[in-house]
């Protein structure tokens, strides 16, 4: 049985940057056995193509786009894409993921894994036409916002085109820059900063081909019962009617939500910001991705600022919001708005802010030296002031945009409330309130991430208040030098 | 206050007195980690193997609902299995245990009701010292509801904790045959032990004692074990799923009672 | 099948003698969490399920002892009362939705047997949760032992519900565990069981066979489609359980009473659920797009593609979702579906494409010539041509539309237009 009957393409496109060259090779069936899904396919790669101690801007770091055998099939939530590279923020295997409609596209275009290597001296974007496949001048593209890319190169190549493209901040190679298929982000781990390094200001691809299975007619039973399942399940209910932040409140009872970069576990006005609260004023309505029937983002419009996002979902509402001590949700969405724009990642932003207002509080820092912004606790225009600094990298934001390792290099002694590791900002689960989330923050090869090992359902149960939360850092640097290699 | 006269009665049901040998089938692993292969059909199981056994332990559940298939002149003797424990939930099992808990499923009178000839309680060794004090105290508890009400008891002796080690098992098991019958066990049910303990436990036990087996013994085992002063063997339900095995336990019966 | 004759009788009371199967409905939730609108409506919602025929209902021993009229008579659901409690529900990491979250995981015996039988229950109910910890699976074996010991001693049937619930339970294990966990309850004195299916016949008829005692499977989170709640239930059937024991999808349903029948139609009375429910006959009908609930994750067109060939493709579909992009906004999706225009009809000349006697499209392979006049004449440019010149166009899947069946959110439905028969010979 070949992989083409198992969902496979059985095709991967190698795209050289340095010498221009586009060739596409078959999958290794005895190592296919070995890998699970995109992920396994992607770390295969990487292992196989990286160099020890590589640069991961250099041209020696391949960036590769991998899809699962599911991609592209009835199997309910699986249109996802991964990217999978040597991450600029830590120095290690990143995967990050992104839901849209480009994996199944570039599944039908036949290929499971886009592996993208060398770099560019100037501007290119990838055009996959199926089997046709180009590099092209991107010299217009080069600079402008990911929204402004993205309309560009479907102007110009055609609705049916999909598109990854990466924003300013990908092109100064900011370790917080992610890549965008319309709103959605793969914006964890700095890949945009990648493809930065490459010049490669995106990916269009037109897929016209099919999927095939084993066996249709057990599949298809299988495919129903699952997605009977989603609409059986009351957490699923959840999540289609109050988006992602439906847990915030329950994050936030069990003393889990960080609040003011990390100084507490519960946040005065949750009620405030729970998926509730975010639908009844602000969400206009819901948006799936490719065959997922949850539909969990929502669209949000902010009337002052007049504009409407594709989120902010749980971790955004989060990081802006409760970490930041802000309930001004129209500066939250507008501060989204700015990060999906310029290509940044919304969590690590959020943080940033989280730790400048620490800062600032303990007068480590002076409005001055962030060019006049008042960056107070609860302040959202300061948020969206400083948001736009880090999404442009001017004044401030060129040292704030590297993200909060670096940034606490720069003021001694803050080095304890700097919430991240391995380089990577903290998510919105507090370790104090489960202690395996610390646990899973050090041993992640992806650092302090929300996708990996999540002991939250159970015994969550903090034993010290968590207004009174003692912040973890050491304990998870101890944690992070014994079981972890980093750079 | 009371004779040992139904004890020794309901003992004859499962300890064939022609002969004092016994040969007894243990089908209570399912209480702990579901159906096992050859007891996915338990009315199935027991109307195949009612007629070779002189006893069949069951858990309280399973005689209630299966009662006609046992008892009786021509069959199997019902025991009841007092206890439930998660002790062999290993990794083989979904659900591997972390704490080995024991808890008691039924008392002597429960299994009076039920028309069961003993009662089979499980005596776990090497996992610490409040389970195993706390299993000491069920059991003996149970010897004096027993005694009161004339229904034997079986102690099922299973060295299976983290403390046991290939050097302290054989001494494990002599240590659970003496607490087992200082405590008031009318009966021992012991794992496979080598010709030395059989031979001391033989000489030293003054009550019936069945070795367990996962597989069905050759008749020189069976000879060697009878030889030692063993009364009988208790078969687990391991022994199920192999093939030809109506023939094997009909010659098993033979060999046991010859 | 051996019990004292207490139990028989009483089981005989739930279970319909003559299939030995039973419609039971599950009305404690007020015991266990919110007041919620079942819980408040639970009178006016018990005399619809008593209307609808079920054979049983559950409830707590207040609520028993409050509207024992729903038990009287002959032919009124046996009585089954909740023996416990507990607090899952309630439980953070699930749920938060509730007015009093808790942390810790309990579970306490609230009645004893002989309290139920003596306000005439014909069984009790009580969990066992299995995959929280070993210790606090022990007490609810330990509990469960010590009700199993108290029936059998006055005759009253234990009905033990598994549930596979906490961190050790997942996706790799949970049939698995239900499976072992249905056999621990009959080892134990189960008398029957209430139990979650598993999601398929196969595993479901391990966990029937090897349980040994008839099991009656539970319904989970409310639907909104009916549908799901008796596709669940017939599987469940057909993998040899002995009836269904429904909650919220029933205190829930708009109708309980219908929901209640529907079931009954098909536990009882052999129907099958395209009978119940009136679909699967091949309707009549106009797709419609409902734009403002379409979320555009295109499931239809999977389905589309998938109903009309075996493989997977983004190009195939016969009906598709458009996207408008405005500026700072993000995309807008809405579904264009055939709306049986006939134009494609009056443009084929050789009468290859018409519309047939269900009332949607047919094409007659031996007349078509693959000229393309029904392609260029779709003003909404759904037809179009495969690989081999044949022209792919909606047929509504000959009259049961996948997409209609895979869109949640009801972006695509299907309408009984006035006039619809003017073709139709």
């Amino acid at each position: 049985m070949s992989l083409k009957d198992r969902g496979y393409a059985d095709n991967v496109l190698r795209v050289n940057l340095t010498n221009q060259r586009c060739t596409t090779e078959r999958l290794d069936p005895d190592v296919m056995k070995l890998l699970l899904g995109g992920k396994g396919l992607g770390a295969y790669y990487l292992y196989k193509e990286s160099i020890p101690h590589a640069d991961p801007l250099s041209p020696e770091n391949p960036f590769i786009f991998v899809v699962g055998p599911l991609t592209g099939t009835s199997a309910p939530t699986s249109g996802r894409f991964g990217v999978v590279t040597k991450s600029p923020a830590t120095h290690t295997f990143l995967d990050s993921y992104c839901g849209g409609f480009f994996g199944q596209t570039m599944k039908f275009a036949g290929y499971d894994a886009i592996i993208v290597e060398g770099a560019s001296s100037n501007p290119l974007t990838l055009v996959i036409d199926n089997e046709q496949v180009h590099l092209e001048d991107a010299k217009e593209l080069w600079g402008t916002t990911t929204a402004e890319a993205t309309k560009k190169l479907k102007a110009k190549h055609g609705e049916g085109f999909q598109t990854v493209v990466i924003g300013p901040a990908g092109e100064r190679m900011s370790p917080i820059s992610g890549l965008f298929n319309d709103e959605r982000t793969a914006g964890r781990g700095g890949a945009g900063a990648v493809l930065g390094s490459k010049k490669l200001k995106g990916i269009a691809v037109r897929g016209t081909g099919s999927v095939q299975v084993h066996n249709p007619v057990e599949f298809d039973e299988a495919a129903w019962v699952a997605y009977r399942m989603l609409r059986m399940s009351n957490q699923i209910k959840r999540l289609n009617d109050d988006g992602t932040a439906n847990i915030l409140g329950l994050v936030n009872a069990a003393g889990a939500l960080p609040t003011r970069n990390y100084q507490e576990g519960q946040f005065e006005h949750s009620a405030e910001m729970t998926g509730e609260a975010w639908r009844k004023e602000y969400w206009t309505r819901s948006i799936g991705c490719y065959g997922c029937p949850i539909s969990c983002s929502k669209i949000a419009h902010a009337k002052t600022r007049d504009v409407a996002i594709d989120g902010p979902d749980f971790e955004t509402i989060w990081a802006m919001g409760v970490n930041c001590g802000i309930t001004d949700k129209e500066a939250i969405i507008y501060s989204n708005y700015l990060c999906d724009l310029y290509g940044v990642d919304t969590i690590s932003v959020g943080n940033i802010v989280g730790f400048v207002m620490e800062l600032v509080q303990k007068k480590m820092i002076s409005a001055a030296e962030l060019d006049g912004v008042k960056a107070e606790w609860g302040n959202g225009d300061a948020l969206v002031a400083l948001t736009e600094k880090i999404a442009k990298g001017e004044g401030i934001g060129e040292l704030l945009q590297k993200g909060v390792r670096e940034i606490s290099k720069h003021y001694p002694g803050s080095e304890d409330f700097a919430m991240q590791v391995k380089g990577l900002e903290m998510p919105a689960y507090h370790p104090n309130a489960a202690k395996g989330i610390g646990l899973s923050y050090a041993v992640s090869e992806r650092g302090a991430c929300h996708l990996r090992g999540s002991p939250l359902t159970i015994r969550w149960r903090p034993k010290e208040k968590p207004s009174s939360f003692k912040r973890t850092n050491p304990i998870l640097r101890s944690l992070t030098q014994r079981f972890c290699v980093t750079s | 206050m009371s004779s040992n006269v139904g004890k020794n009665i309901r003992m004859s049901d499962f300890i064939d007195s022609r002969d004092n040998r016994c040969l007894m089938l243990d089908l209570t692993l399912a209480s702990s980690v579901g159906a096992q292969p050859g007891t996915e059909n338990i009315s199935e199981t027991l109307g195949r193997c009612n007629a070779v056994f002189d006893g069949i332990i069951l858990n309280p559940g399973q005689l209630e609902h299966h009662a006609e298939l046992v008892g009786g002149k021509m069959r199997a003797a019902p025991l009841v299995r007092i206890d439930w424990t998660n002790a062999y939930r290993d990794k083989d099992f979904c659900l591997p245990a972390s704490t080995v808990t024991r808890v008691t499923l039924s008392d002597g009178e429960d299994a009076l009701g039920l028309g069961a000839s003993a009662v089979v309680a499980t005596f776990l060794l090497g996992f610490g010292e409040d389970p195993e004090s706390e299993n000491i105290r069920s059991i003996s508890l149970l010897a004096r509801e027993c005694y009161r009400l004339s229904l034997p008891l079986l102690v099922d002796v299973r060295p299976i904790g983290g403390r046991i080690s290939s050097d302290n098992y054989m001494g494990s098991i002599k240590l659970g045959t003496s607490f087992m019958m200082e405590a008031g066990a009318d009966a021992l049910i012991l794992p496979d032990c080598d010709a030395e303990t059989c031979a001391l436990i033989g000489k030293w036990a003054s009550i019936p004692v069945m070795l367990r087996l996962d597989e069905i013994p050759t008749g020189e085992k069976i000879e060697q074990l009878f030889n030692l002063g063993m009364s009988g063997i208790v078969l687990s339900e391991k022994i199920l799923p192999a093939s030809g095995i109506e023939e094997k336990l009909t010659s098993l019966k033979q060999l046991v009672h010859c | 099948m051996t019990v004292s004759s207490g139990k028989t009788t009483r089981l005989n009371r739930l279970f319909n003698p003559k299939d030995g199967r039973a419609v039971c409905v599950a009305a404690d939730h007020g015991w266990m969490s919110d007041p919620t609108p079942n819980v408040l409506e639970l009178k006016r919602i018990l005399g619809q399920v008593v209307l609808g025929g079920a054979d049983g209902i559950l409830v707590s021993f207040g609520t028993a002892l409050r509207m024992s009229q729903f038990f009287e008579g002959k032919n009124s659901p046996a009585l089954l009362i909740r023996a416990d409690w507990m607090n899952m529900p309630r439980l953070g990491g699930s749920n938060l939705s509730n007015i009093l979250p808790v942390v810790n995981f309990k579970k306490k015996a609230t009645s004893c047997a002989k309290d139920a039988l003596l306000v005439g229950a014909s069984a009790i109910t009580i969990y066992y949760f299995i995959g929280y910890s070993d210790e606090f699976e022990a007490i609810n074996i330990e509990q469960a032992a010590c009700f199993a010991k108290e029936c059998r001693k006055i005759g009253l049937p234990l009905i033990i519900e598994p549930m596979a619930v906490g961190g050790m339970v997942t996706g790799v294990n949970v049939t698995e565990i239900l499976i072992a966990s249905g056999r621990i309850a009959a080892e134990i004195g189960a008398d029957a069981l209430k139990i979650p299916y598993t999601n398929d016949v196969k595993t479901f008829k391990k966990l029937v066979d090897e349980a040994g005692v008839p099991v009656l499977v539970l319904g989970g989170a409310k639907s909104d489609d009916p549908r799901d709640a008796l596709e669940l239930a017939d599987e469940a059937l057909r993998a040899g359980a002995s009836g269904t024991v429904f909650g919220r999808n029933v205190t829930k349903a708009q109708d309980p009473r219908k929901m209640v029948e529907d079931i009954c139609a098909l536990v009882h009375g052999g129907m099958s659920i395209d009978e119940i429910l009136g679909t699967g006959i091949k309707k009549r009908g106009r797709l419609r797009p409902v734009a403002v609930n379409c979320t555009g994750c295109q499931l239809c067109e999977i389905a589309c593609v998938h109903y009309h060939s075996t493989d997977f493709d983004q190009s195939s579909h016969r009906l598709r979702i458009e996207y408008k992009f405005r500026p700072n906004e993000p995309r807008i999706s809405k579904p264009i579906v055939c709306p049986l225009c006939e134009k494609c009809v009056d443009a084929c000349k050789e009468e290859a494409l018409t519309l047939g006697s269900g009332g949607y499209l047919v094409l007659d392979q031996s007349r078509c010539n693959s000229c393309g006049d029904c392609v260029t004449a779709c003003p909404l440019d759904l037809v179009m041509c495969d690989r081999q010149g044949i022209p792919l166009f909606c047929d509504m899947c000959e009259g049961d539309p996948q997409c209609v069946l895979w869109c949640k959110p009801h972006a695509i439905v299907l309408t009984q237009p006035k006039g619809a028969e003017k073709h139709v010979s």
